[in-house]
């Protein structure tokens, strides 16, 4: 296993992943970080908004997608672990998030059939500030809603 | 409802209101199965320790981003849109421990602040571009990003 043979990952494409925007799901997020926005909360109020429901906090675009029996944690998809094996393999064992950049397009709202696909776009092996290498990738992440729309777009860096 | 800020009050400069929040343990376990990032770092100290060299278990990440997702979806009220934001974690900060069933004990505090660095109008959208970044109570930064608000207008 090379360097060379990582960057082969890039363009590699997870198998996307459908499921439901649940009501419960939206609010657990916003219960977590402490948001008592009314319009995650109260139905009647955000009725009377301009998005006509309840939705869900910017980000969050669902639960299980970030979990499957397969996916111990991390990434909306089976990269992450593919990721994780090649890079175990040049001797890099850990995995920290290093940063994440979204793009928000439509607000979710409980109920929407979502589908998440995720593309590994960026693998890069550096050397590092302190000396030694450090390997660097990144996925993509699009979630598009049951009317085709693309609702978000998500671009997420690990460090190795 | 909350007072409606609109693209016309906004000065390039300007402070966002800031957010001071406490990631205590309880909130961890919240957010890992909120999140469905059951990643032990974050909750498993001899796992963060012994595996990651971390000091102990780490805020999640993403906890902190939604941390600033809320600092900017709090300023710009129910008529604005965040549009972009991007985040680059460059520390660790790390929970305080429960005192109580509901009480975090003695910690760090993370105080979300922000300021407009631009505005502008594109395609009929009035924008407004931020700094966002988190501080400890060390005042020092572990995450710091860039984000995009569109604002109504009063016209």
């Amino acid at each position: 296993m090379t360097a060379e043979s990582l960057t082969a990952l890039i363009g590699t494409k997870g198998k996307p992943i459908v499921f439901t925007m649940e009501r419960t799901a939206l609010r657990k997020i916003a219960d977590a970080v402490g948001d008592r926005n009314p319009l995650y909360w109260d139905d009647e109020y955000a009725a009377r908004s301009k998005y006509g429901s309840v939705i869900a906090p910017p980000d969050f675009y669902g639960w299980p997608a970030k979990w499957g029996p397969d996916l111990p944690f991390m990434n909306s998809s089976d990269l992450g672990g593919v990721l994780f094996a090649a890079a175990a393999k040049l001797g890099y064992f850990r995995a920290i998030n290093g940063g994440m950049e979204s793009e928000f397009f439509l607000p979710i709202r409980p109920g929407d059939t979502l589908v998440v696909s995720s593309e590994i776009i960026g693998v890069e092996e550096k050397e590092g500030k302190k000396g030694g290498k450090m390997l660097f990738s990144t996925i993509e992440t699009t979630v598009v809603n049951q009317n085709g729309d693309i609702v978000l777009k998500q671009r997420s860096n690990t460090i190795h | 409802m909350k007072k409606q800020i609109y693209w016309e009050d906004v000065t390039v400069g300007q402070e966002i209101p800031t957010l001071t929040k406490i990631a205590s343990t309880l909130m961890l376990v919240k957010w890992a199965g909120a999140y469905g990032d059951f990643n032990p770092l974050h909750f498993e100290n001899e796992f963060a320790v012994k595996f990651m060299r971390m000091p102990g278990i780490i805020v999640h990440g993403t906890l902190k981003r939604q941390m600033l997702i809320q600092m900017m979806t709090d300023w710009i009220g129910d008529e604005g849109w965040l549009q972009r934001i991007s985040t680059q974690f460059r520390g660790t900060d790390f929970p305080r421990p429960m005192k109580s069933l509901a009480e975090p004990g003695d910690g760090d505090s993370i105080i979300c602040k922000g300021k407009v660095t631009a505005k502008s109008e594109k395609d009929g959208k009035h924008l407004v571009e931020c700094e966002v970044w988190m501080e400890n109570s060390k005042g020092e930064v572990n995450t710091s990003g860039t984000a995009t608000v569109i604002l109504p207008t009063k016209k």
